[in-house]
């Protein structure tokens, strides 16, 4: 009987002991999360309702809905959200085309895989301030892209500081970036693919386009919403490129052409000490953040089901 | 004759697909590559020579001397460097007993961190920054190394990463390891650890890139050129001496070099870590 008290109360400790040391490990890295993601987040809604002068911090001021329905009241604002979803819409589905494809060719072909795989993946693991500031020389006027595009058309004019040619520029500059990483997610998408269907197909007659429609694209639809949701909300959160752009002025010029939804925060927040505007837009980049991947994620588990 | 008739010319057929395939490919990787073969063109260039069109001729290492003299550029990289260094063991050290205890022990609260790590880490720092940047300002954090690595010193997704990875891994060797008497401490350090050399590649590699090219967190947070780090560095630099692409161009080859050269040698460990970022969402 004592024997077996004093086994329990061993045990006991052991679990207790256990339960410490698990608090032990994750403590420091939940308290930095805490202290710097999640507390920001909610002063983030917090200073949103408020009116904020940065130089006089303390007097802050409720002020209610308000900065919501000025920001929704500013053609600068509903501009900056408008350009920015007309920048997602026109950069996903290119770069998800143009990434399909190339994962495609690249899962085909049986000699230099890794070589090509690696090639493309270098300008999404460079700092975009290099690419944007290589960018910025290839299409200036009579730089060397510049003078390219002039025989299909084009203007001889510096891209980035002309009201048409800035948002083409942006978004070649983006998928140019980014889209062999996209490239790398089919790819990992595609090995998941069993060749047998291929070749079954193959002993059928099928031929590359049939195989693509009844059996690369329906076996690749998780890894196709995996991606979208990904590219959609990089793409809705563009802003580096911009603010290297804006050389130091006035940011998203010219003429407000590409001052996307992040550009807007920033600028409110960072040059123009609207703390408040800036928050509540930063509460809205937050909701679509959200709405996008709760909703993705709800299909996604609908298909898997 | 070897084949016949018919799948000589399916052979032949496959030939000319292939070799479509490839020449697509290398046009994507033409196009990919060239901006880069650009950069380093134009910083061999005299600004005179640059502006005059395309020549091989007249090379020079002049702009890479000249943007040290105009700039603190040996400053910027030692800034990035120690940056970069921090945010990296910051990660591993943080993230290795969270993921760990995530992934191994039962406590009360597990489930709720675990949903918190979830919800964290799709959050963009854009939405926050703000609020971030008031209280760097309050504790008087701008301007130093402070408030340029503690706010990335934790990246939610590794700690998701390595708990994803500790999921994985036999217990076996951890339960034989506590027979022999070790503890906790002693199981993390010198069994857990070495098992996951992998997992700890890959923290090091998403904290590298994440922190080295890392743009907006330090231009919010610091304006001292003495603490600046090599992407908000060159940013300025270009702001000042627009008018000299080739000096801009050197400082670019400067930045993105020990990228490079780690893309080089370790270029599948980069690319898998990479990948395993597609699962975020």
């Amino acid at each position: 009987m004592g024997k077996l008290l004093h086994k329990t109360l061993h045990f006991n400790r052991e679990k207790f002991y256990s339960k410490i040391v698990a608090y032990l490990f994750v403590f420091p890295a939940f308290f930095v999360i805490a202290a710097v993601i999640i507390y920001p987040i909610i002063q983030s809604f917090v200073m949103s309702f408020q009116q904020i002068d940065l130089l006089n911090y303390s007097q802050r001021e409720f002020v209610g809905l308000r900065n919501y329905i000025e920001i929704f009241k500013s053609p600068t604002f509903t501009r900056s959200l408008k350009l920015t979803l007309m920048f997602v819409a026109v950069v996903v589905p290119i770069q998800s085309f143009i990434s399909l494809m190339i994962s495609i060719l690249l899962h085909r072909i049986k000699k230099g895989k890794t070589f090509f795989r690696a090639g493309l993946f270098v300008p999404y693991i460079t700092s975009t301030v290099a690419v944007t500031m290589v960018f910025m020389r290839l299409f200036t006027k009579n730089g060397p892209l510049t003078l390219l595009f002039t025989k299909l058309g084009f203007a001889n004019v510096t891209w980035f500081a002309n009201m048409k040619l800035a948002f083409p520029f942006l978004s070649t500059l983006y998928i140019w970036k980014n889209f062999g990483f996209y490239v790398l997610l089919f790819m990992n998408g595609l090995n998941t693919i069993s060749p047998e269907l291929y070749e079954a197909a193959e002993m059928d007659g099928a031929n590359g386009l049939r195989k693509f429609y009844h059996i690369t694209l329906p076996m690749l639809r998780p890894f196709l919403l995996l991606v979208l949701i990904t590219e959609m909300i990089d793409a809705f959160k563009v802003f580096d490129e911009i603010y290297v752009l804006s050389r130091g002025g006035s940011l998203g010029s010219p003429a407000g052409s590409m001052l996307t939804l992040v550009a807007y925060i920033y600028a409110q927040a960072f040059r123009y000490n609207n703390l408040g505007y800036g928050a509540a837009s930063s509460v809205v980049l937050l909701v679509f953040v959200w709405l996008v991947t709760t909703v993705l994620r709800r299909s996604f588990s609908d298909e898997i089901s | 004759m070897k084949y016949p008739n018919k799948s000589r010319s399916m052979l032949h057929r496959r030939a000319i697909s292939s070799f479509f395939k490839y020449l697509i490919l290398s046009i994507c990787m033409f196009a990919v590559l060239a901006p880069f073969f650009y950069i380093i063109y134009a910083s061999l260039q005299t600004p005179a020579g640059f502006a005059k069109g395309f020549s091989l001729r007249g090379l020079t290492l002049q702009n890479y001397i000249e943007i040290v003299k105009v700039s603190q550029l040996f400053r910027w990289y030692f800034n990035t460097f120690l940056v970069t260094g921090i945010v990296i063991l910051g990660n591993l050290i943080l993230g290795v007993p969270a993921g760990y205890a995530l992934a191994r022990f039962s406590f009360r609260g597990k489930d709720l961190l675990f949903t918190i790590l979830l919800g964290v880490m799709i959050i963009p720092i854009q939405s926050y920054l703000i609020p971030l940047y008031v209280m760097m300002s309050r504790l008087n954090w701008l301007n130093t190394y402070l408030s340029v690595t503690v706010p990335i010193i934790v990246y939610p997704f590794c700690i998701f990463f390595l708990r994803q990875f500790y999921l994985t891994i036999p217990k076996d060797i951890e339960d034989a390891a506590k027979i022999d008497g070790l503890g906790p401490f002693g199981t993390l350090i010198r069994i857990v650890v070495p098992l996951s050399k992998g997992a700890l590649a890959t923290v090091t590699i998403l904290s590298l890139l994440w922190t080295w090219n890392n743009l907006v967190l330090p231009a919010t947070m610091i304006n001292d050129p003495d603490y600046y780090v090599l992407t908000v560095g060159l940013n300025t630099l270009k702001n000042v001496h627009y008018s000299l692409p080739t000096l801009n161009m050197a400082g670019v080859v400067y930045m993105i070099a020990p990228i490079m050269i780690g893309f080089l040698f370790f270029q599948r460990y980069f690319i898998e870590s990479m990948i395993s970022t597609g699962l975020k969402y």
